[in-house]
């Protein structure tokens, strides 16, 4: 037998005794070997010598000052990701304002860096047109992807604003939950049906202690169902009330704001529905893009379907939602006239089998100041509650015409009443 | 609620993930992305993003290693994309190891360390971040195997090969 061959300076079993690397078996076996051969034990010394050197080389490189994620994608990371729908292309959607640009479209989502000419910012806003290029791929067939493929959406800097000399943009490409998403990728939106109001209280104590609420605290969903609506009546049999009511956006004329709301019928805190769960199906043919307001960075809440799995619902219980829409332009006058299908499934406890409630919204194309009183409170709370999480409206709205919204929609209820007197006192006080 | 309880654990999880990894993921993917250091922010994020739909349970005993093939296919996915599929050229990483030698006691020791970072930056590339996965990060050959999908076999061999050419280059230098 010729050791030599068997251990030639090449042999990687060398590295691989040396770094312990080798079943108990293996190692038993190959010190046999060694123990006949003087130069490759040698030859194992060196290797470790080697790889401690290696070793403690590599570690005081990563001593150096660590890199760390940048701020903005620590948040986003922060939160349960929006999942996205399996598709491959581009699409390119055009916004009304540089605004939403910061406002961000769906889960892919732009830090905006402006670099302003002579034009102030706000002429630029108000004449820009801003196109925004997006990819969006599924990377489902990823050799040697552990776990369940999921999205990448890249948003790829393409922003104009034609119409305003002096003004550049750099959109930096960040990924940010629950802002605009484009029908043409996501048509379908879920939403918690249970939604807390602690929010509520804690951001009412910091008004009326003077404070400005930190935007942690602000969950503007907990906002909006923290209040009491108006509810038609069920329709015979449905263990639901359904409610879809559109208006303009008062913050951007052209977008369209829709509340749903749904409350459980029957005796309170009696159990009507199990595995309750929303859709909101988005007509592509009228409807560009969508957000949900005020859900953003809780975490829980999810833009679009995929989200929550289904929940118990008792008689008496109800959840308000709102979407702002852009809608689409140049409307084919045929085809489906909805904006969008609510559908609610559940199991009815009693008997187990599974129903449907399942309403259409169509547009009617009504101005804000033709708005309901509570579709016209819930949108200043959305608008107060986003300011108040720096989440960017127009800078042509303030907190004073939020107030205003807000009493408009008051009526005499006491609630309401305290909160709008909180509102303008926060207006007169930041703004 | 369930949900809520659901959300807050796996929160926790990636949040405890980023702590843990994000440096050594972010050293890792720069260096795949031939120094891109925004692109390497875009990939580790991505991986994180990716870890909110696993199940903390299904992961959480090769956690390094699953975030490290999520990296690095990514990182690849888009050299490949973008037909820069031939990893740094030499000397082009050595701007990022920033290995300056701290005066004081150690400072020989420094200079033995920098000599071995500058010698490794003339491995071929796959040699390199074999080396690196294996001292820098700690991975088994096993472990390293499923990162690069290479053959653990093939993995020993590499590193076979580039610590016997270290030695050899090591005991050339002056000094």
């Amino acid at each position: 037998m010729n050791e030599h061959e068997l251990l030639s300076p090449d042999d990687p079993r060398l590295t691989a005794y040396a770094l312990g690397e080798m079943t108990p078996a293996e190692q038993a076996a190959f010190e046999r070997l060694l123990a006949q051969e003087p130069a490759a034990r040698a030859a194992v010394e060196e290797i470790r010598t080697m790889a401690a050197g290696l070793d403690a080389a590599l570690q005081t490189e990563a001593a150096a000052p660590a890199p760390s994620l940048t701020p903005v994608r620590r948040e986003a990371v922060a939160t349960r990701p929006l999942p996205m729908p399996r598709r491959e292309g581009r699409k390119i959607l055009t916004f009304p304002g540089l605004y939403y640009l910061g406002a961000g479209l769906a889960a892919a989502c732009f830090a905006l860096v402006y670099v302003a000419g002579e034009r102030s910012r706000a002429d630029a806003r108000r004449s820009g047109v801003a196109q925004i290029v997006v990819h969006a791929r599924d990377d489902a067939a990823t050799p040697g992807l552990p776990g369940p493929a999921s999205m990448e959406r890249r948003a790829v800097r393409e922003a104009a604003a034609p119409r305003s000399e002096g003004i550049a943009l750099v959109a930096a490409e960040t990924q940010v939950p629950a802002r605009f998403f484009a029908v043409a990728e996501a048509a379908t939106s879920v939403f918690p049906l249970r939604v807390g109001k602690e929010s509520y209280a804690q951001v009412r104590e910091r008004l009326r202690s003077g404070a400005r609420p930190p935007r942690e605290i602000v969950q503007v969903a907990e906002l909006i169902n923290a209040f009491a609506y108006t509810w038609p009546a069920a329709v015979e049999g449905e263990a639901f009330a359904a409610l879809l009511e559109e208006t303009a956006a008062p913050w951007a004329a052209e977008h369209r704001l829709v509340r749903v709301g749904l409350k459980g019928v029957g005796p309170a805190a009696v159990e009507i529905a199990r595995a309750a769960q929303v859709r909101v199906e988005f007509n592509p043919a009228r409807v560009r893009a969508w957000r949900l307001i005020g859900f953003e960075g809780d975490g829980q809440s999810l833009g679009v379907a995929g989200g929550p799995r289904g929940e118990t619902m008792r008689g008496g219980e109800t959840v308000t939602a709102l979407y702002e829409i852009v809608p689409a332009t140049g409307v084919a006058p045929e085809g489906d006239p909805a904006l969008l299908h609510l559908s609610l499934d559940y199991v009815d406890p009693a008997t187990g089998q599974t129903r449907r409630v399942a309403r259409r919204l169509e547009s009617r194309g009504g101005g804000f100041a033709q708005a309901g009183a509570d579709m016209k409170f819930v949108a200043a709370l959305a608008a107060f509650g986003l300011s108040l999480r720096d989440t960017p409206l127009p800078d042509t709205v303030n907190l004073a015409q939020m107030a205003d919204w807000a009493e408009a929609g008051s009526g005499a209820d006491p609630q309401r009443r305290e909160f709008v007197e909180l509102m303008r006192a926060a207006a007169g006080r930041w703004q | 609620m369930n949900t809520d309880t659901h959300n807050d654990e796996r929160r926790a999880f990636v949040q405890s993930a980023v702590e843990r990894h994000q440096a050594s993921l972010l050293r890792y993917t720069t260096r795949l992305l031939h120094g891109d250091v925004d692109r390497a922010q875009d990939v580790v994020q991505d991986a994180f993003v990716r870890l909110w739909a696993q199940e903390p349970g299904g992961v959480a005993d090769h956690l390094a290693e699953w975030l490290f093939t999520v990296c690095r296919n990514r990182a690849l996915d888009y050299l490949r994309k973008e037909g820069r599929m031939k990893f740094f050229a030499p000397g082009q990483a050595e701007r990022l190891t920033a290995a300056e030698p701290r005066p004081g006691s150690g400072f020989e020791r420094a200079e033995a360390h920098a000599a071995v970072l500058r010698l490794l930056e003339h491995l071929p590339p796959n040699q390199q971040e074999v080396v690196r996965l294996k001292f820098q990060n700690g991975f088994s050959y096993k472990e390293i195997s499923r990162i690069t999908s290479l053959s653990v076999t093939n993995v020993g061999f590499i590193l076979h090969t580039a610590i016997a050419r270290l030695r050899k280059e090591m005991a050339a230098q002056p000094e």
